[in-house]
């Protein structure tokens, strides 16, 4: 223990410190496999990642150097948008797993609405997230440009929900019987959620779109956290029509919906 | 409120609402991070 009341962790042996650190690391992610009531985990998480001390490593086998000394602002705190995330990246790329993981609790909804936008089913967009994710892990240090995140994030669950429906198509053959089988459970929520007819209606229809349109309406929906010009870049379209684009799809979803009975 | 503000906003709602993220997605995402990130300290 030092003067200031934190423990001296050099004065321990390395091996001892580095099996502590992987006992702490076992602890943390027994408690968070718990589950959490709707929206505590990531606001648990972030909490987290704004009050916990970053992780303090002498065993050497880290490569990369712990960066914010204990008690310091992080780097990504009071920032918005591509700087917060560009600020995450860097961290992250430094060896603060703090960083990685607000940029998965902040960022998680986006990627799960890219994959549902490209038609991937419920279970098989959880495996998508996943694995997005985790080529974010592997290519951490070769984003060129670290503001520029999301748009890789949106290209990159692109591919892997191509992926999988192509992984998916190969298991089971789309027959018409299948197909309609397919529509029902894997697009429209549970009956029971849908509490008026207004907003079934508007669910049915919404899903038989084009799924450029389904996934541009996804993606602005979250347009908060998600600019229109990464949206733009990453769905190869120009950034002024983004909005003209939006007005379409809705103008489509307009028209179907007054083609419907009980509709007005 | 006109016919598209209303569409617009009540798809917003339908897409938040009915269509999130699984809870538990972020705590999966986060284990299976750090799994491959101590997996790929101790290589």
């Amino acid at each position: 223990m030092t003067a200031n009341g934190s423990h001296d962790r050099s004065a321990e042996p390395g091996d001892l410190t580095g099996r502590l650190d992987e006992l702490r690391d076992a602890l943390r992610e027994a408690i968070q496999e718990e589950p959490a009531p709707d929206g505590v985990g990531v606001a648990a998480i972030l909490a987290e990642a704004r009050a916990e001390d970053p992780p303090s490593r002498t065993t050497g086998r880290r490569t990369r150097p712990a960066p914010v000394a204990t008690g310091a602002p992080r780097p990504w705190e009071g920032l918005i948008g591509p700087d917060r995330h560009a600020a995450c990246l860097r961290a992250a790329r430094d060896g603060d797993r703090r960083a990685l993981d607000v940029l998965v609790a902040e960022l998680t909804p986006l990627v799960w609405h890219v994959a549902r936008g490209n038609s991937v089913g419920k279970e098989a967009a959880e495996d998508v997230v996943q694995t997005v994710w985790l080529a974010l892990l592997r290519h951490l240090d070769r984003l060129v440009e670290p503001r520029a995140l999301v748009g890789w994030l949106i290209t990159t669950t692109r591919r892997e929900a191509q992926r999988s429906r192509r992984a998916g198509r190969a298991q089971l053959p789309l027959s018409q019987e299948v197909a309609e089988q397919l529509t029902s459970e894997e697009w429209l929520p549970e009956p029971q959620a849908l509490m008026e007819d207004r907003d079934r209606m508007l669910w049915a229809a919404f899903v038989q779109l084009p799924q450029r349109c389904q996934e541009l309406l996804r993606l602005t929906v979250l347009a908060g956290r998600v600019e229109y010009r990464s949206v733009a870049d990453a769905l190869n379209m120009p950034r002024g029509s983004i909005g003209p684009t939006r007005g379409r799809c809705l103008r489509t979803l307009r028209d179907r919906l007054e083609g419907e009975e009980g509709w007005r | 409120m006109n016919a598209m503000t209303w569409l617009d906003r009540a798809l917003d709602r339908l897409v938040l609402e009915l269509d999130p993220p699984p809870t538990a997605l972020v705590d999966r995402v986060l284990f299976a991070v750090r799994r491959a990130n101590r997996a790929d300290r101790r290589n």
